[in-house]
């Protein structure tokens, strides 16, 4: 019996050892990023194609999401014009995690609000509004609604 | 993955059914087993491998204490390492941020915050987990050898995310050997349809209420709006959270297994006590039997009781949510309880029952406002506005709420009584046949009902997925 509880003591030692590997691993994952905004930015912007879109202006940022752009010092946002369009674009950084997690709040609730307009007879729309990235990285906060989220996501993970 | 969704209901439940019934008896914890992983990771992919290893650590745990308990030495301080890896682990995840924000609020510089998501029910087998390694101890139960059987036991879908939270002892032979049979699957299959009917039809109805005065800004808001808010959340988490522990006993039923009843009625309460003895019942008797009683419970001096009360309800509030609402909403009930164990005892007995009852709901109502609001101020500033600080008793959109929300807060409060489902039982006057006839009807129709909203319904998790 003595053996065998060696033998249980060592693996439960092992195991507690791959269980702060792997909290490590997560934090690591999670980690923010001291890249600049600009590079980040740049990144977002080149995998994205935003020819059809335009900047938001305080107001239609106002309209979208409920939140007062001027409140965000790095920010990028974009949307489509067209009537049936439901691509956007927002990329933000900011300091203050209350900030952040409003915006990512925000930025559920549209998509939510837009996937309930668009179901039943906007099938692509719906489809591309449910493929949307929505993801926070440490201080940094990217949504996308667009056929290219993929490769944003991609660009965004690889400026970090 | 939640229960009231389309791809549980006419997906995932019915291929885990149609598996589980399809294979003989010693296939079924591992097909359930499996079901839970998936169910689980459907949500929470990164945090899959974190459960399993606590799984792994645990089991291994429980056997060691089980051998140094034979061996009679060391198993207290094996016991105590493994429930000290437990806390540190739920610390870690739900309080890291908080007790860090904390700091930075004191010291000159900051120290980054773990931007960590909460892995979800965390909270739930954290302490199910416990449970099994203190009753192991205690030897109100064997360490359990089959790893699947215990991987069962923390990870089993029906309660896993927001309990109710089994204690091992109850369910240790039940992963051995449970009865199934048509009679238990069919009343579990009421049980869960009666718990989706109560979060998609009455919980997510009322939320709205709930969502349209929480968004109102402070100067649009009156007493009477604010009144309704807290009216509405009062009956929306109710709803919400009991509807989601019926669908877990109900789903468990049907799976062979009985889980202990999480909530009775609390609203029909005549006392914060009684309504503590009423609402999740699983999380009371966890405390009582693995915190208060250890810590001497009331057969101790009266300095060392009331230190046993406040201890225990700090311990609720902070096991709620890493946040001073939370520590004052445990405060809070911890204050009230030993008020009414000390002073009010023999007052309350003596008061009319509807007297107590709109004290207790007062209370509990008050209650809710520190749990819902997300910081401390916004709390007060709300139980301002209902204490007619600074707004308007009434104004035309209070009363246009009032108005357009009374039938439902009338069907509401009759549902939260037992004195419906009463009725719903006698029906038929001791005709079997129309009983059943009208109850089979009555629960397809709350089913059809709840595939409707669901339908159009945008994804509405339970208020209880962020604990």
């Amino acid at each position: 019996m003595k053996k065998k509880i060696r033998l249980l003591e060592r693996v439960k030692y092992a195991l507690l050892a791959v269980l702060a590997l792997y909290i490590v691993m997560i934090l690591f994952m999670n980690r923010g990023s001291d890249a600049p905004f600009s590079k980040v930015r740049d990144a977002v912007l080149a995998a994205a194609d935003t020819d059809g879109m335009q900047e938001t202006n305080d107001r239609d940022f106002k309209k979208l999401y409920g939140l007062n752009k001027n409140d965000y010092d790095e920010i990028i946002s974009y949307y489509t014009n067209e009537t049936m369009g439901v691509e956007e674009l927002l990329l933000v950084r900011c300091t203050d995690e209350e900030k952040l997690s409003a915006v990512e709040k925000a930025a559920q609730d549209r998509i939510d609000m837009q996937i309930q307009s668009f179901q039943g007879y906007g099938e692509e729309q719906t489809k591309l509004l449910k493929d949307a990235v929505v993801l926070k990285k440490g201080s940094l906060f990217l949504m996308a609604v667009s056929p290219e989220a993929g490769e944003i996501r991609k660009a965004f993970m690889e400026a970090l | 993955m939640v229960f009231s969704s389309l791809v549980f209901l006419f997906t995932f439940l019915p291929l885990v059914l149609i598996c589980y019934f399809a294979v003989p008896g010693r296939a079924k914890n591992p097909v359930l087993l499996l079901a839970s992983l998936i169910f689980y990771a459907w949500g929470e992919p990164v945090y899959l491998f974190l459960m399993l290893l606590s799984i792994g650590f645990n089991y291994v745990c429980g056997m060691e204490i089980g051998m140094k308990l034979k061996r009679r030495r060391g198993a207290k301080g094996a016991l105590a390492f493994a429930i000290a890896v437990n806390v540190a682990l739920l610390g870690f995840f739900k309080y890291a941020g908080f007790l860090v924000e904390n700091i930075n609020a004191i010291l000159p510089f900051d120290i980054p915050v773990p931007a960590l998501a909460l892995p979800v029910g965390i909270s739930f087998y954290t302490f199910q987990i416990m449970s099994y390694l203190v009753d192991v101890y205690r030897k109100k139960a064997e360490a359990q050898k089959n790893l699947i059987s215990f991987g069962l036991y923390v990870t089993m879908f029906p309660q896993l995310i927001a309990g109710p939270i089994v204690q091992y002892a109850d369910i240790d032979r039940q992963l051995k050997e449970r009865r199934i049979t048509w009679e238990k699957f069919g009343s579990g299959a009421a049980y869960f349809i009666r718990g989706l009917g109560k979060k998609v039809l009455l919980a997510n109805l009322i939320g709205g209420l709930f969502d349209t005065v929480a968004a109102m800004p402070h100067g649009e808001m009156s007493a009477l709006s604010a009144w309704l808010g807290c009216i509405a959340y009062t009956f929306q988490i109710y709803f919400d959270f009991s509807g989601y522990s019926d669908m877990a006993i109900g789903l468990g039923r049907m799976f062979g297994f009985e889980f202990m009843k999480n909530f009775d009625y609390p609203y029909i309460s005549g006392s914060v006590t009684e309504f503590w003895r009423r609402w999740h019942i699983s999380l009371s008797s966890w405390f009582r039997d693995y915190v208060y009683i250890p810590l001497g419970g009331n057969r101790t001096t009266r300095i060392k009781h009331i230190r046993n009360i406040m201890t225990v309800w700090l311990l609720t509030g902070l096991w709620h949510g890493a946040s001073w609402n939370f520590v004052a909403w445990g405060i809070y009930y911890g204050l009230i309880l030993l008020v009414e164990k000390f002073i009010l005892s023999e007052q309350l007995k003596r008061i009319p029952p509807w007297v107590r009852h709109l004290y207790t709901m007062v209370l509990v109502m008050i209650g809710w406002v520190l749990f819902f609001s997300s910081t401390l101020s916004e709390a007060f500033k709300y139980l301002g506005a209902m204490a007619c600080i600074s707004v308007p008793a009434v104004n035309a959109q209070g009363i246009y709420l009032f108005v357009s929300n009374f039938a439902m807060l009338l069907l509401l409060t009759a549902c939260s009584a037992p004195w419906v489902y009463r009725v719903f039982q006698k029906i038929g006057n001791g005709r079997q046949a129309v009983r059943i006839t009208v109850q089979c009807c009555v629960y397809a129709a709350i089913l059809l009902l709840c595939v409707a909203c669901l339908v159009t319904d945008t994804y509405n998790p339970f208020l209880y997925f962020r604990f």
